[in-house]
């Protein structure tokens, strides 16, 4: 049961990034991978907080844990476009752009897991433990 | 029936990925995450790979949104690596967070780039 939750969050997360991708490419016909930016961003930070009110406070039933960070999270942000992105901008000889995509992703997405985890001890029902 | 094709690959992507982890894991048991970088390195070498090949046109644009974007994409995780890093930072292995963030980004574009150039000689 666990690995059919986990698949159908899984199956979410790729829908949600696909659908995503698609709007802020076709909003933003930008040469910079801005919808892979903004997925890896908001995804870091959804983590953060999942993690921080499952693993950390114990607000999120431990059933419900894998597949909402590995299975939907996990499949809604992505290491491998955001490599080939960056590839294919060093390719296309935008230097400035492929280096741009590795320190905005990961000055953006690092706090962003921190801030998720810091939100999550703020919000919600108190700690079990005083 | 595309958006079902992706789903499904997602579905595939994530489960491999929940697999495979938690099999690296309990292997190796060490503090540093292997199981997500043996996982992000193998999916952005054979993103390239299907990158190159439907430039070439030898992999049509569906097949490769469904294995590009579904699969790979699910299967690769940047969340876990962010995380992952955050929590190494916190329990004081500064060195490991920032080889887990150095050894990742340099690898995965070197394993890319590879995928890219080794679609060429198929």
């Amino acid at each position: 049961m666990k690995y059919l939750w986990i698949g159908l969050a899984g199956a979410a997360g790729a829908l949600a990034r696909y659908g995503l991708g698609l709007w802020v490419g076709g909003r933003l016909p930008l040469p910079f991978p801005l919808g892979t930016l903004l997925i890896n961003v908001t995804g870091s930070f959804l983590l953060g907080l999942v993690a921080g009110l499952g693993s950390d406070r114990g607000l999120i039933p431990p059933a419900w844990r894998a597949p909402i960070a590995v299975g939907f999270i996990g499949a809604y942000t992505t290491f491998s476009t955001w490599t080939v992105e960056t590839v294919r901008l060093f390719e296309a000889g935008r230097l400035d752009l492929a280096l741009g995509n590795v320190v905005l992703s990961l000055a953006l997405g690092l706090p962003a897991v921190w801030l998720g985890l810091v939100v999550s001890r703020r919000r919600g029902a108190p700690r079990s433990r005083r | 029936m595309l958006l079902f094709a992706v789903a499904a690959a997602g579905f595939a992507g994530a489960l491999a990925r929940f697999w495979l982890g938690g099999y690296i894991a309990a292997k190796l048991g060490t503090p540093f995450p292997w199981g997500t970088f043996v996982i992000n390195i193998t999916g952005a070498v054979s993103l390239g790979l299907l990158t190159g090949l439907a430039g070439r046109g030898s992999v049509s644009p569906d097949l490769r949104t469904v294995i590009g974007t579904g699969f790979l994409g699910a299967y690769t995780t940047f969340s876990t690596w962010t995380l992952e890093t955050v929590r190494l930072m916190q329990s004081g292995s500064y060195r490991l967070a920032l080889a887990n963030i150095g050894l990742s980004a340099l690898t995965g574009l070197l394993a890319a780039g590879c995928g890219l150039a080794l679609s060429g000689h198929f």
